[in-house]
C-alpha cells in the first residue's frame, strides 16, 4: 500500500500572457519507509508537486485543474484548510532549500523550534511527553527538553546552550541540521525535503545525507527527496520519478531507473552528468604543444 | 609559458568586532597562496565555502590589494603598476560571474551590456560606436546566439543564454585570462554541459587561459588540465587533473573526491549500509 499516491495531478499558473499548464497529469507513488527521488531540470513542475502534496500552492494564481493526492487514504485535494493545519508539520513535514532564509534572524532557534513543539503538542501532547492538563510552564520546560533532544539527534553539539544562539551565529549546514530537527519534531509521516543540500559544500552534503539516510532507516519515515541532482538521488533514494514538463516520464526503483533508463529524457539527462568517469574532451589547439 | 604567476599571496580581514567590545577579530582568507598558471592552460581553483578561493580571483581581477605577496602577469608584477597602467592591464583579465541572473543589469539591452566593457577600456581600445556595435554582434556569432539578440533585454533569455551574454562580455576586450567563478554551478546539466563546450570550444579558438573556480569536482576534471585545493586560506595541493584524481596527496583532496555524488546506486556508502 503506498502512504502517498497522486494521480493525473494538473496545475496551471496565472500570469500576464494568461494560464500556463506547470503540471500536466503527474502520477507519483511513494511507498512506506521508502526514500523516493524526484529528479527534473528547472522548471520540470517538482517543486510544485512537492508543494501541492502540502498544499502550500497558493490560488490564485494556481488553479488545479484535475487529479487527485491521497495520503493515507485521504484525499488531500478536498481537504479543508482546517484538516491541512493538522496535517502540515504534524503528518506531513517540509524541509527547504536555502536554510537562511528559512530561519527567522530576529529570534533565537529555541523560541523558533518551542514555539512549533508547542503548537505540535497542542493535538497531540504526548509528543514531547506531557498530559494534556499539564500547566503553561510544564509545557514549556517539556517543549524545550525535546527540541533541544533533537537537536542532539541531528548532531548539534552542545545542543543544551546552542539551542538559545541566533541563527546566524550557525553554519549552513548547521543550520540545514536545525531544519530537519523542526521538522522532525512533529514527528511526521512523510518528509517532503526540497533541494535540502543544494546551497551547501560537497562534504557538508554528504554529511547531511547521511543524517537524512538515517532518520529514515531508524523512524518510521517516508520522504520525498525533490533535487536536480542525480548523484545524490543515486546515494540516497530507493525509487526515483524523473520529471519533465510537467509530467513524470519514468519512475521506479533507483537502480532500474538509473542504470537502464528506457525513457529516452531520462537518458539525455542522464548523459548530461558529469562524474569522475565522464570522457574528457578532445583538444585541438594551435598551442597543443604547450599542453603536456 | 607561464602567463600568471602568484606568489606568496597573503590577505587579512579584520572583522568589525563585537557590537560592544570594538575589538576585531583577524581572519586570513589567503595564507601564503603561490601557483603557476600557464598560457592557454585551466586551471581549477577548487574549495569549500569560505576557503579563500573568492579572495584569490578577486585579487588576481585587481579588485583587491593583497597583503603581501605579488601578482606577476605576462611578465608585470601587478603591485608595482599605477592605477592608469593597471586599468590597462585590466581589460586582458576577465571575469564570468556565477549567477547569470545577478549578474546582468535588467535595464540594459544585449548590445549595451556586451559594450559596456568596451566603452570603459575606450581609451586603450579606440573604437567608435558603429565598431563597438560591430563587434557585439561579432561576439554573439562567437557564443552561438543570434545577432540580433542584441536588440533584447536580459529577462527574455534563459539561464544557459544569459550565461553566454556573460561570456560574451567577458570576450569583449580580447581577454588572455578569463576567471571563471562558477560558470555553470547556477545551470540545469544539460545547460551545463552546452556551456562547458563552448567555453572549451572558445579557449581552443582563442588560445585563453581560465581560472576556472569551482566546488564540483567533476566539472574541473573535465575542463581543467590541472587544480589547486584551497582550505582555509592555505593552498593544500596543486596538481595535475589525472594525479588529482588517480592518487591525491592531501586528506583533504582524498575527503573532496570522495565526497562526489556517484550516480551509479551501488557505489553509495548509504545504501549499503541501510541494505546491510
Amino acid at each position: 500500500m503506498s502512504l502517498l499516491e497522486i494521480n493525473g495531478l494538473r496545475l496551471a499558473m496565472r500570469s500576464f500572457d494568461g494560464e500556463t499548464e506547470v503540471l500536466n497529469g503527474v502520477d507519483l507513488a511513494v511507498g512506506e519507509n521508502a526514500i523516493a527521488g524526484v529528479v527534473g531540470e528547472t522548471g520540470s513542475g517538482k517543486s510544485l508537486t512537492g508543494l501541492s502534496i502540502s498544499r502550500l500552492v497558493p490560488t490564485p494564481p494556481g488553479r488545479y485543474l484535475g487529479g487527485t493526492i491521497r495520503f493515507d487514504g485521504q484525499d488531500l485535494m478536498t481537504a479543508s484548510e482546517e484538516e491541512m493545519r493538522r496535517l502540515r508539520g504534524r503528518q506531513i513535514g517540509m524541509i527547504f532549500q536555502d536554510p537562511t532564509t528559512n530561519l527567522n534572524p530576529a529570534f533565537r532557534i529555541s523560541t523558533q523550534m518551542v514555539d512549533i513543539a508547542l503548537n505540535v503538542a497542542k493535538s497531540d501532547p504526548e509528543l514531547i511527553g506531557i498530559q494534556a492538563r499539564s500547566s503553561r510552564r510544564a509545557r514549556r520546560v517539556a517543549a524545550r527538553q525535546r527540541c533541544v533532544d533533537l537537536l542532539g539527534q541531528v548532531g548539534i553539539s552542545d545542543p543544551d546552550t546552542r539551542i538559545d544562539a541566533y541563527p546566524h551565529t550557525f553554519s549552513g549546514g548547521m543550520r540545514q541540521r536545525v531544519l530537519i530537527a523542526m521538522a522532525l519534531i512533529g514527528q511526521p509521516r512523510l518528509l517532503i525535503a526540497d533541494e535540502p543540500t543544494t546551497a551547501l559544500d560537497v562534504s557538508v552534503q554528504a554529511q547531511v545525507l547521511e543524517l537524512m539516510s538515517s532518520f529514515v532507516r531508524e523512524r518510521d519515515l517516508t520522504m520525498i527527496f525533490i533535487t536536480h541532482n542525480i548523484g545524490v538521488v543515486a546515494q540516497l533514494c530507493t525509487d526515483v520519478s524523473v520529471m519533465n514538463a510537467g509530467r513524470v516520464v519514468e519512475s521506479g526503483d533507483v537502480r532500474k531507473v538509473l542504470k537502464n533508463p528506457e525513457d529516452s529524457y531520462t537518458k539525455e539527462l542522464l548523459s548530461a552528468v558529469m562524474t569522475r568517469d565522464t570522457p574528457r574532451p578532445a583538444r585541438n589547439r594551435a598551442a597543443a604543444g604547450a599542453v603536456a | 609559458m607561464t602567463i600568471l604567476q602568484v606568489e606568496n599571496l597573503t590577505k587579512h580581514y579584520v572583522t568589525s568586532g563585537g557590537y560592544f567590545d570594538g575589538r576585531g577579530e583577524t581572519i586570513v582568507a589567503l595564507d601564503d597562496v603561490s601557483f603557476d598558471v600557464r598560457r592557454g592552460e585551466s586551471i581549477g581553483i577548487v574549495g569549500e565555502s569560505g576557503s579563500g578561493k573568492s579572495t584569490l580571483s578577486r585579487i588576481i581581477l585587481g579588485l583587491e590589494r593583497p597583503d603581501s605577496g605579488r601578482i606577476v602577469f605576462d611578465g608585470t608584477d601587478l603591485s608595482t603598476l599605477s592605477k592608469r597602467e593597471l586599468r590597462a592591464i585590466c581589460a586582458r583579465i576577465q571575469v564570468v560571474f556565477q549567477d547569470p541572473y545577478a549578474s546582468l543589469n535588467p535595464r540594459m539591452s544585449v548590445r549595451d551590456l556586451i559594450a559596456e566593457p568596451m566603452e570603459i577600456h575606450r581609451d586603450i581600445l579606440g573604437m567608435s560606436n558603429a565598431q563597438i556595435t560591430d563587434r557585439v554582434a561579432e561576439l554573439l556569432t562567437l557564443v552561438r546566439m543570434e545577432e540580433d539578440h542584441m536588440h533584447r533585454y536580459p529577462h527574455e533569455f534563459s539561464g544557459g543564454q544569459r550565461q553566454r551574454i556573460g561570456i560574451a562580455r567577458a570576450l569583449a576586450c580580447k581577454p588572455q585570462l578569463i576567471v571563471l567563478d562558477e560558470p555553470t554551478s547556477a545551470l540545469d546539466v544539460s545547460v551545463q554541459a552546452q556551456v562547458l563546450s563552448l567555453l572549451i570550444g572558445l579557449q581552443d579558438e582563442l588560445n585563453l587561459t581560465y581560472l576556472f573556480i569551482s566546488h564540483d569536482l567533476a566539472v574541473v576534471r573535465y575542463l581543467c588540465q590541472s587544480a589547486i585545493l584551497i582550505r582555509k586560506g592555505k593552498l593544500v595541493e596543486n596538481a595535475p587533473i589525472e594525479s588529482l584524481f588517480d592518487a591525491p596527496e592531501s586528506d583533504y583532496g582524498r575527503m573532496l573526491i570522495g565526497a562526489m555524488p556517484d550516480i551509479d546506486p551501488d557505489r553509495s556508502p548509504f545504501r549499503l549500509k541501510s541494505e546491510a
